[in-house]
């Protein structure tokens, strides 16, 4: 593992310490302000400060450790916890995202003065008070953080790689303004220009992998340190003892010149294996315990002893990794790795089938075994795919700052309802889901909920709600982005569509689903003025695009005066979908399964011309236009049977975005079944109503139709289905 | 009286083999240990070397590198080792 893949753990973690920030802050807006959350809060930003000192990002160690100074205060009961004290805190953790994103993004940092003044003020109001409010309001006192028991229960995380042992030290003295650093337990900060003490504890993984603390000894001798005590009181007897274990400590004394990063810095990286306490915490430090041997069983344990004679002592850190951290049930993969996985998966899902193929074709399809080696694979590549799901709750949890902002742009206060935040789906459509989402939400707000004003004078709470949701619902999730503001404008729509030329003047007939639609048109915006926030007309454009690039689709849901709902259905993965395998030719093709509606087999009568070459399906009185899939095969130009004579092939009646349905024309349905989606780009170029390509179980190559591209083709122009004469 | 010379690298391999060794030895009279030639120190080691300071017969440390003896020093067990063999 190198630098550059610890940062990319180091980002990871932040982002899941900012989301346990954010859930934590969210609990203590709800009423839930127990020592607990306010721990899990505290943890979150002490996390990333410990690995933001570790890496040099000064300004975000800096910020942090404002930050958890105040949440420090909070945690001890000094600092009362009030709606106020929580929206100050959501607006500083809003502010840590962005210097972390500066970080990563390598851009300047974020102007964090006016939110470290208010941080800093918060915790001096409460002295100037005298702290009367504090007792009342303030959350269950939480036990001592064990530097060893907040450790990840993942050996591998960063936390536990660094934050432990980091998170001990005060932050670099350069970064720290002075009068921050008053609370801070070591001795040398309060005492001044006294010397300070160091307590070095190495555990036995301290002395593997090449790491020497005699080494260390000595670069704190260098740096002027001197050893007042060397406690050897849990060394065994000789032939008791195990010399890879752990058994002396020692207390230094450390000039008042050094400072303590440049200690810090002798330590780095060695992680919870070895225990370093700094100033009192050096003279206070926790009882030691040793494995029991099995000649010492009968002997009463010198810890024990000890902990009975200072009470304190057993609530002290514990140098013994917590049993947690040794049964880690996780572990972090690199995705690459991840993904190879998959893409094996993939194929053993492509061989099984066309064993299953060639087995069929001798005959021997019913065996008992194949079937068995069907569901295996079926089993692993369902338990493969789930390696890369991710809850939505990482896209959602997003959205509370969103609302925020959007509530200072706008005036609009608006109630976030969340539901089904544990649904899980692909990483890669998390990842693409972030921006439409945000559009879609920024949309709700500005143009879908009223202003407090109109809302009351309607009879509706001045407060509005926005509703996310997302639910597994037949092999795709669903997730609804709902509003309860005044609903879609039709007449307002369609004015505007026809004003700029999108709808023919003369097209009255119109469903209300159509000119619901239309807001997706490109360049469309109903919007008077347009504002920061939405209303540039090519959002709603860009967002059916991003869903549909995502494999999904996007449906509007709108009752006037009562709201709208923005619903999408995207699949569970960008790798493998369910399609039917269609004949046409001698070509095998494959439409996804999320376009097909029905499939008909056609009389000759429900056939009508338009045209000398446009042909249109009657189903149930509403004109579908017939689209020929030959002309994505490059065949002969001849018409084939099926086109020839419509009734002895089948129509498969599609979904478009842009074009409602149409009915594409097949010769034979052959199969339904899930696909390996292989790239047509990557392996070969880019082609024009395909989507990509897959592997049948007979080896051939089959094509993915790119059903809205073809469709949209064909017509050349959207177009309104007509009614039937 | 039994002699034990460390070698030039007193890793933890060399801690390992050492505890046995120290183990093993039986007798009345401490045990010498020549560290003249230990060029590099481990805490394994000393923590071997403490022990059977401390239990009986003891050791007792006849020649002492640079390297050794500053070891001890960083460590704080110069004078520990400085009394001579435990009684």
């Amino acid at each position: 593992m190198n630098g550059i893949d610890i940062q990319a753990i180091f980002f990871d973690e932040c982002e899941e310490s900012l989301q346990a920030a954010e859930a934590g802050l969210d609990a203590c807006k709800a009423g839930t302000q127990d020592g607990e959350t306010i721990n899990a809060i505290f943890r979150a930003v002490h996390s990333i400060k410990g690995g933001a000192g570790a890496f040099g990002y000064e300004a975000l160690a800096s910020y942090t450790h404002v930050f958890e100074n105040l949440l420090g205060d909070v945690r001890e009961g000094t600092v009362p916890v009030t709606s106020d004290l929580v929206d100050m805190l959501l607006l500083a953790l809003d502010c840590l995202r962005d210097h972390v994103e500066s970080v990563r993004a390598g851009t300047p940092a974020p102007d964090d003065e006016a939110i470290k003044v208010r941080l800093t003020e918060a915790r001096e109001n409460v002295g100037k008070d005298g702290g009367a409010a504090t007792e009342a309001a303030a959350p269950e006192p939480a036990a001592p953080e064990p530097a060893a028991a907040s450790a990840s229960a993942d050996t591998d995380d960063l936390d536990a790689l660094l934050d432990d042992l980091l998170g001990s030290y005060p932050a670099p003295a350069a970064e720290i303004p002075a009068e921050e650093t008053a609370d801070e337990s070591a001795s040398a900060e309060e005492d001044g220009d006294e010397d300070w003490a160091l307590y070095v504890c190495p555990q036995a993984g301290a002395m593997e992998n090449g790491s020497e603390p005699l080494l260390w000894l000595r670069e704190l001798v260098e740096l002027g340190g001197a050893c007042v005590k060397c406690d050897e009181s849990i060394l065994p007897q000789i032939d008791e003892m195990d010399p890879k274990e752990g058994y002396l400590a020692w207390t230094f004394a450390m000039p008042a010149s050094v400072e303590r990063d440049k200690v810090a810095d002798i330590f780095d990286f060695v992680g919870e294996q070895c225990l370093v306490l700094y100033g009192d915490e050096a003279l206070t430090p926790p009882a030691r315990e040793r494995k029991v041997t099995a000649l010492e069983a009968k002997a009463p344990p010198v810890a024990t002893a000890v902990a009975a004679a200072k009470p304190e002592a057993t609530a002290a850190p514990a140098q013994t990794p917590p049993p947690a951290a040794q049964a880690s049930q996780s572990i972090r993969i690199d995705l690459g790795k991840l993904d190879q996985l998959i893409d094996g998966v993939g194929e053993l899902v492509i061989a099984q089938a066309m064993l299953a193929q060639r087995l069929s074709n001798e005959g021997l399809a019913h065996f008992e075994e194949l079937a068995m080696l069907e569901g295996l694979v079926r089993d692993i590549q369902e338990r493969a795919m789930a390696f890369r799901a991710q809850p939505i709750s990482s896209v959602f949890s997003r959205v509370p700052r969103l609302l925020r902002e959007l509530a200072s742009s706008t005036g609009k206060h608006v109630k976030l309802v969340v539901a089904g935040e544990t649904t899980e789906l692909d990483k890669t459509v998390i990842e693409r889901l972030s921006e439409p989402l945000t559009h879609l939400i920024r949309n709700a707000v500005d143009h879908g909920i009223e202003s407090a004003e109109d809302r009351q004078a309607v009879g509706k709470d001045p407060e509005g709600t926005l509703t996310l949701s997302a639910e597994q619902k037949a092999g795709r999730i669903v997730i609804r982005i709902g509003d309860d503001g005044g609903g879609i404008n039709r007449e307002k729509v369609l004015a505007k569509a026809i004003e700029k030329g999108i709808v023919d003047s003369e097209m009255h007939n119109l469903s209300d689903e159509e000119i619901d639609n239309l807001i997706f048109a490109p360049g469309f915006s109903t919007a008077a003025q347009v504002s920061s926030i939405s209303g540039r007309g090519v959002g709603m454009d860009v967002v059916r695009q991003n869903v549909k690039e995502l494999g999904g689709r996007i449906t509007i849901e709108s009752r006037p005066g009562q709201g709208t709902d923005f619903v999408l259905a995207l699949p569970l993965t960008l790798a493998i979908s369910d399609g039917m395998i269609v004949q046409v030719g001698d070509q095998s093709l494959v439409i996804p399964l999320t376009h097909v509606v029905e499939s008909l087999s056609p009389a000759e009568t429900e056939i009508k011309g338009l045209g000398r070459k446009i042909r249109m399906l009657n189903v149930r009185g509403q004109f579908l236009p017939i689209v020929p899939l030959r002309q994505l095969t490059g065949g002969p130009r001849a018409e084939t049977n099926a086109e020839t004579n419509m009734e002895n092939g089948v129509l498969v009646v599609v979904e478009t975005e842009r074009c409602g349905q149409a009915a594409l024309l097949v010769d034979a349905i052959i199969d339904q079944r899930q696909f390996v989606i292989k790239s047509l780009d990557t392996h070969y170029r880019s082609v024009d109503g395909v989507a990509g390509a897959t592997i049948l179980g007979n080896g051939r190559v089959a094509l993915i139709v790119d059903v809205d591209r073809l469709v949209l083709d064909m017509a050349n122009r959207p177009q309104a289905p007509a009614e039937a004469a | 009286m039994a002699v034990i010379e460390l070698p030039r690298l007193c890793d933890r391999a060399a801690a390992l083999a050492l505890k046995g060794d120290l183990a093993d030895t039986t007798g009345s009279e401490a045990l010498q240990v020549h560290a003249g030639k230990v060029e590099r120190m481990s805490m394994a080691m000393l923590q071997v070397l403490l022990a059977a300071h401390r239990n009986e017969p003891g050791i007792v440390l006849t020649e002492r590198s640079s390297e050794f003896d500053r070891s001890l020093a960083v460590s704080g067990l110069t004078e520990t080792f400085n009394t001579g063999a435990a009684a």
